[in-house]
């Protein structure tokens, strides 16, 4: 049904996300890298979604959140890049309430809710907290740091405006008075607004269990029991205790400490039987960093299975295990108590050997497990999305971004708990269902705006201005015009109004024409925050004829130091940044951006955007994703067919069937235009000066070559092949796969014992395959359902049933199937009679005794083997790990990319993962090639500090080629020297950082300018401080 | 090993019996040229010599103690760019290895080329060499030692201090490789070779006190390494000290042309970079109340550090050229030592091992910034 003409002139985009959490900033940014414009709505006040409470985030262990957009400004933060986004629109504060029309043309009705502080007015100054008399628990630290009714909001939060807690305040009205802005409105009322979008992304996130509902573990009663959540924060720097690990009932050193796992996860007392998936790595990466703030502290963390999610996770899981002060106790703990003399924490397990065991700690860390968000019920109804028996949002497994309305897709820990790196991926295939819906032009390049004649030769003259950014930075401003009167070099030193304003970008432009100024140096606040700013210098530089490198910012806030939330606001600091800014300025040439020219590859073969290499289930995912944004595709495999791995599922899968996808994508694939070229390989690929991959493919008719502006690597995995317990010798002994195809023709496989971890977490394959306790799961409960008086036992070492699969793990086991945990130093033993029944010994790990066990089948739940990847890749300097695997660019970040531009991966070629991941990721990749395609020329436009050879000194020694990481260097043999190969270069300067003689210089960042800059910098040790206020 | 040879040694002139050798490559066609030390105008100096003539070798002298230039320079300037011609190089242990670091910095190329590495026992300063010539002395005499491993100069003389504390008495990475240590010198001199020789050479079984004997000499080197560079550290702890023991620096740059490593067509020292404007120099005596003239002396030496410690191969011909005798070799090489352990790197030790600086490794450093 079409919308009706009242919704005509409602604001339009292309595609509205919901929930700003990292899932939706991805997808957001990816949306926007292809030019959708996109709405992005969260219930908090600012953006951003829990990564404002992570400082380090595993597997890195650090934040790097910074390198995840997609896009072309320079990295900064994601929170402040969507702020600069003129594609994103945000808002914050805002529910969704109703969702009407279809996929294409949605209409969305949205409540906002009053943030009772006026964004366009707050400057953040913090009068309002010295007079707000009210306070109570924070949202993010619990009681362990409070919050008032009027609250900062995170540092990098977009909007950065103050906000009032509606729940605390009790509009006495101080801060209304206090406020020098006026900002502060009590009673702004809600809003219901109104906007159209072609599709829907919902990613509104997780929520923690609430501990106390599990009472045995006294949080909320006893003193020094916390939340994996609280303790996230006191080991963060800006968090309530700074960094510091103490007990909250004394503040005395935390050194004991107890981690206790599956706290509301795998329960079913408390509704939540599920497997939470994440809180192993939680605990592993709190522990690390426990023992890194306090070199004294011992960390024991009570464990029921360790639940490492795969192959990268796994080898982070075995650092962890055996770093020194980390213990790990596999057992169930049963209570948690306190001493009432010295408030520790006492706790109370049963130890392997069945012993009641009582240890006394100082803080006991409760790994709370999660689920959906509160607003999850009214969020699907709203949206006309049904959820699943857990509360998550329906999807499939082979459908996993859809939703169960079309034009509606879901991604992140709404679908299930889940890691940074797998919301990521998430985002990037629902990005990518997003687009197809919207068609959009790319963004253009854009030119740059001329410069005025003569520029080059005129003589450098210096502005400094100051805006006035609110009453906070009076005096500082007042410190440092005083000084700046005595720099040298320095024509005009201005106050003007904030650069914010119009006001303050006429006077700007007035002045700076007016005084014959042609470098500018701006201090106001942080402008980052504030796009009108940046539209505003813009006009300015446009109307002086001065290139952007003609100015540099310098904003007042400096940021804040170790322990303090707050921006710390130091007259020294910014003092120095001012004449550090000045110096180098007053030596950086003014010459306009060399023209990069890149002539065209001449068409030496056909030419196509993307190369897809691989049919399984992600390749499939990417070529089609690729052909329905509307790029020329080429999907090859080896294999006579497609399908990969898909065609060993026997039987539906999650409630789908394998073959009705494949037949069904095919036709689509047909459809939307992809060649597919099966019985292929390619056997050679280089990349050619403009960019693109030349590459050559062999068939048994014969070679051809193609180009391509993108290659896709989908290689896959295989089923490593067992050489113990008999296999191959004897026809009892058989793969899960070998198991899955028997079962598929209703073969009755008798009594089975099934061993999980063969050729996986070894010594020669040390990481975990990720799905074969799954696949075992699913195929006892099938022989269980068609045979149900066949024994069937699992022998594992962990058993890793991630998320749902949990609830195959709690069916099994009530359908009678027998788990038995063996000790990898203890491998079961296989005796095969010729005559007579398999016989598997195994010494049961929990009673720690031999038992043997007769089966009629037995089943290897092998690891997956990376496929064999062509030479070429490693030529291409595409790096793979020890373990044969593909290596991301960032495992966090960019798990799809492979530092070479232009190659993505998806799918096992980069670790085990399941079915659904792999297509999960190949239209993940198929997002990322897209924006990558749309922003090639612009990226190369936007690049203005590039590299250049200064011949006369280059002694050709080539540290500069093999430390460019972009290939932008290469050698001219002849006359022995190093060129620019322009195109390539990223303009990251390491070229310069290497060579010894400074041959080797940077647009913008050369040597004599660079020097000042330090000699600057240094100034500060010959003269005494100002005296400074103590930020916190 | 391909060859173990024996070279034929007539009246105890283990000299001429290797410029015979050499003269048999050259002229067997083996080699196009031969870069070597040869005494060309007058008696008292050694210098490297491109010889294309069998007869010219007369001049070469193989075993003279003394190294005006480090070898590996010169051969670099004879193989930068691809002649076609097949050059063989006799290279002390230190300028092989400098010929390597060399050969990964692209100012060299060992395609063409055939490593002839020889024991060392140390050399003489040039000076002292020319001076024990004209006094008579006969510096070759040095060799006496070769046997046990002892270096022992001539009365009044010693050994350059870089070679006092060289634990690198082997040229080991050589394509032909001439043994002299722990041998019976002069009466026995070794040849190993990888690939078969033009020459005929009666094959040789190495005793097993060639190996003690180059262990000892290694051990004993070591210590005085240690020794010395322990001795530097204790004197200089602090930037501090660095500065007043470098003082009397006059800047003449020797030590950056002596230097095999410091491969720079042009230095930046000695580009307009540090040419600073009338108004700079003004501005820094106005801070300091007065400013040392020229500016940037320490800051030559940290900056040469910086960038030739990860490939410092301790020839000590930086020391050798400075006129102000400071300590520069020791300075160099401790801090190389330091370097280089830290990147598990060994300056000469292989062309396999990639430059550090060339390299990215995700996990080392880890403890930087902690």
């Amino acid at each position: 049904m079409p919308l009706s003409a009242r919704d005509e002139h409602l604001e339009r985009v292309d595609v509205a996300v919901i929930g700003a959490g990292i899932a939706g900033l991805q997808a957001a940014f990816l949306l926007t890298s292809l030019g959708r414009r996109v709405a992005l709505l969260d219930t908090a006040p600012w953006i951003g979604g829990s990564f404002h409470l992570l400082d380090r985030t595993f597997p890195t262990d650090s934040c790097g959140l910074c390198f995840m957009e997609a896009g072309l400004s320079p990295t900064f933060c994601p929170t402040l890049e969507s702020a600069r986004n003129p594609l994103l629109s945000i808002y914050p504060l805002t529910q969704v309430t109703a969702v009407e029309g279809q996929a294409g043309d949605f209409r969305l009705t949205l409540r906002q809710l009053p943030r009772y502080v006026d964004p366009a007015r707050c400057t953040a100054c913090g009068e309002c907290l010295a007079v707000c008399p009210v306070s109570g628990p924070s949202s993010d630290e619990g009681a362990l740091a409070p919050r008032q009714a009027i609250y900062r909001p995170p540092w990098r939060a977009v909007p950065r405006a103050f906000v009032i807690d509606p729940t605390l305040c009790t509009h006495c009205g101080a801060c209304v008075e206090a406020c020098p802005e006026g900002a502060v409105e009590l009673d702004m009322p809600a809003q219901t607004l109104a906007l159209r979008a072609g599709a829907v992304i919902t990613a509104p996130g997780f929520e923690p269990f609430p501990a106390e509902r599990k009472g045995e573990y006294g949080f909320g009663v006893l003193d020094n029991v916390v939340t994996s959540l609280q303790f996230e924060r006191m080991i963060s720097f800006s968090g309530s205790t700074r960094g510091r690990l103490v007990r909250p009932s004394d503040g005395r050193p935390a050194r004991r400490l107890a981690f206790i796992s599956c706290v509301g996860s795998r329960d079913v007392s408390v509704g939540r039987p599920y497997c939470s998936s994440i809180c192993c790595m939680i605990t592993a990466k709190q522990a690390a960093i426990a023992r890194e703030l306090d070199a004294q502290a011992s960390c024991t963390v009570f464990y029921i299975d360790l639940r490492a999610q795969g192959r990268d996770d796994e080898y982070y899981m075995a650092r962890r295990l055996n770093a020194p002060g980390i213990r790990y106790v596999r057992c169930q703990v049963s209570t948690i108590k306190q001493s009432q003399r010295t408030r520790d924490v006492i706790i109370e397990y049963w130890d392997e050997a069945g012993q009641r065991q009582e240890e006394s700690f100082d803080l006991a860390v409760l790994a709370v497990g999660f689920g959906p968000p509160a607003e999850a019920a009214a969020l699907a109804q709203a949206l006309g999305i049904e959820r699943n028996e857990l509360g998550f949002a329906r999807t499939s497994a082979l459908r996993p971004a859809e939703s169960s309305r079309p034009g509606v897709f879901a991604a992140g820990a709404f679908r299930e708990p889940k890691d940074i790196v797998h919301s990521v991926v998430e985002a990037g295939a629902a990005a990518a269902l997003a687009a197809t819906l919207t068609p959009a032009a790319p963004l253009a390049a854009e030119e740059p705006p001329p410069l005025r004649p003569g520029l080059e030769d005129e003589p450098p003259r210096l502005g400094i201005f100051l805006g006035e950014a609110g009453r906070q930075y009076a005096a500082l401003l007042e410190d440092l015009e005083r000084r700046l009167r005595r720099l040298r070099g320095v024509a005009r030193v201005e106050r003007i109004p904030s650069l914010a304003s119009p006001a303050g970008r006429d006077a700007l432009l007035q002045r700076a024409s007016e005084a014959g100024l042609n470098r500018l140096v701006i201090v106001d606040a942080p402008l980052r925050f504030a796009p009108a700013a940046e539209a505003n210098l813009g006009q300015v530089l446009r109307g002086l004829g001065l290139p952007d490198s003609a100015v540099e910012l310098v904003d007042m806030d400096a940021w804040p130091p170790a322990g303090c939330d707050v921006p710390a606001r130091s007259v020294n600091g910014l003092w120095d940044s001012v004449r550090m800014a000045a110096a180098g300025l007053l030596r950086r040439p003014l010459t306009p951006r060399p023209a990069i020219t890149v002539s065209p590859t001449p068409p030496a073969a056909e030419a196509l955007d993307a190369v897809v290499m691989g049919g399984g289930p992600a390749g499939i995912s990417a070529a089609l994703a690729m052909a329905e944004l509307g790029l020329r595709v080429l999907l090859v495999e080896q294999a006579p067919q497609l399908g990969g791995h898909l065609r060993e599922f026997a039987g539906a899968l999650d409630g789908e069937e394998p073959a009705e996808w494949l037949a069904e994508r095919i036709q689509r694939m047909e459809q939307a235009g992809v060649r597919v070229r099966t019985h292929t390989a390619v056997i050679r690929s280089s990349r050619q000066p403009d960019d693109s991959y030349l590459l050559e493919l062999a068939s048994p008719e014969g070679q051809e070559q193609v180009q391509a502006g993108a290659l896709v690597i989908a290689a896959g995995s295989l089923p490593a092949q067992p050489s113990s317990f008999s296999y191959g010798q004897d026809p009892r002994v058989m793969t899960q796969d070998e198991l899955a195809r028997r079962l598929g023709a209703g073969e009755d496989p008798g009594d089975v014992v099934m061993i999980q971890c063969v050729e996986s977490r070894t010594a020669e394959r040390p990481y975990c395959s990720r799905t074969c306790c799954a696949q075992a799961l699913r195929h006892a409960l099938r022989i269980k359902e068609a045979w149900p008086a066949r024994q069937v036992v699992i022998l594992y070492r962990d058993l890793r049933a991630f998320g749902h699969y949990e609830l195959d793990y709690l069916a099994a086991r009530r359908a009678g199937v027998r788990f038995i945990r063996y000790e990898p130093h203890q491998p079961p033993q296989v005796h095969a009679p010729t005559a007579g029944r398999l016989e598997v010994e195994v010494v049961d790990a929990l009673l720690g005794r031999p038992i043997r066990l007769p089966a009629d089948s037995l089943v290897l739940s092998v690891g997956a083997v990376p496929a064999a990847l062509p030479h070429w890749l490693q030529e291409l300097g595409v790096p793979v790990h020890a373990d044969g695997f593909l290596i991301p660019e960032h495992p966090k970040m960019r798990p799809l990319s492979l530092g070479r531009p232009g190659i993505f991966a998806c799918g096992a070629v980069l670790g085990p993962c399941f079915a659904e991941e792999a297509v999960l990721q190949g239209q993940a990749a198929a997002a990322h090639a897209a924006a990558y395609l749309a922003e090639r020329t612009r990226r190369r436009a936007a690049v203005e500090s590039i590299a250049f050879v200064n011949e006369r000194l280059c002694s050709g020694c080539e540290l500069c080629v093999r430390a460019c990481p972009f290939e932008a260097r290469v050698m001219n043999v002849e006359r022995h020297v190093a060129e620019v190969r322009a195109a390539f270069c990223a303009g990251c300067g390491t070229c310069a950082m290497v060579c010894p003689n400074g041959a080797s210089q940077q647009r913008l960042f050369e040597t004599p300018a660079v020097l000042q800059v330090i000699d600057a910098a240094l100034d500060s040790l010959w003269e005494a401080p100002l005296p400074e206020e103590k930020p916190c | 090993m391909a060859i173990q040879a024996w070279l034929p040694i007539e009246g105890g002139d283990a000299a001429g019996a290797l410029r015979k050798f050499l003269a048999g490559l050259l002229s067997a066609g083996y080699v196009d040229a031969l870069l070597v030390p040869c005494r060309l105008v007058g008696e008292e100096a050694v210098t490297p010599a491109l010889v294309e003539s069998p007869e010219a070798l007369e001049a070469c002298e193989p075993l003279a103690p003394v190294m005006s230039h480090n070898m590996a320079v010169m051969a670099g300037r004879l193989t930068v760019m691809d002649t076609g011609r097949r050059v063989g190089v006799w290279l002390r242990p230190c300028e092989l290895r400098a010929l390597i670091e060399l050969t990964k910095l692209h100012q060299a190329t060992l395609d063409h080329v055939l490593t002839i590495g020889v024991d060392c026992l140390g050399t003489y300063e040039v000076a002292d060499y020319a001076a024990m010539v004209r006094a008579g002395k006969q510096p070759a005499e040095l060799w006496r030692g070769a046997a046990d491993g002892e270096a022992v100069p001539a009365d009044g003389y010693v050994l350059r201090s870089a070679c006092r504390m060289c634990e690198y008495p082997t040229a080991a990475s050589a394509d032909i490789r001439i043994g002299l240590l722990g041998l019976d010198f002069p009466r026995q001199v070794l040849v190993e070779s990888e690939e078969p020789l033009p020459v005929e050479l009666p094959p040789a079984e190495v005793p097993a006190r060639r190996q003690e004997v180059l262990e000892r000499v290694r051990a004993r080197r070591t210590a005085e390494r240690d020794a010395a560079f322990a001795a530097w550290r204790a004197e200089v702890p602090d930037l501090r000290r660095l500065a007043e023991r470098f003082a009397t620096c006059i800047r003449c740059h020797n030590c950056m042309v002596a230097c095999p490593i410091c491969y720079c067509k042009e230095c930046i020292f000695r580009t307009p970079t540090f040419d600073h404007e009338p108004e700079q120099y003004f501005r820094w005596a106005e801070r300091r109340g007065v400013l040392r003239m020229p500016t940037d002396t320490l800051l030559f030496h940290i900056t040469r550090l910086n960038h030739m410690a990860t490939s410092c191969v301790g020839c000590g011909l930086c020391e050798s050229a400075c006129p102000s005798h400071l300590p520069v070799a020791t300075l160099f090489r401790s801090v190389a030592q330091s370097v280089q352990a830290l990147f598990n790197y060994e300056a000469g030790r292989s062309l396999k091992d990639e430059l550090p600086l060339a390299t990215f490794r995700e996990d080392e450093l880890t403890d930087l910034g902690k």
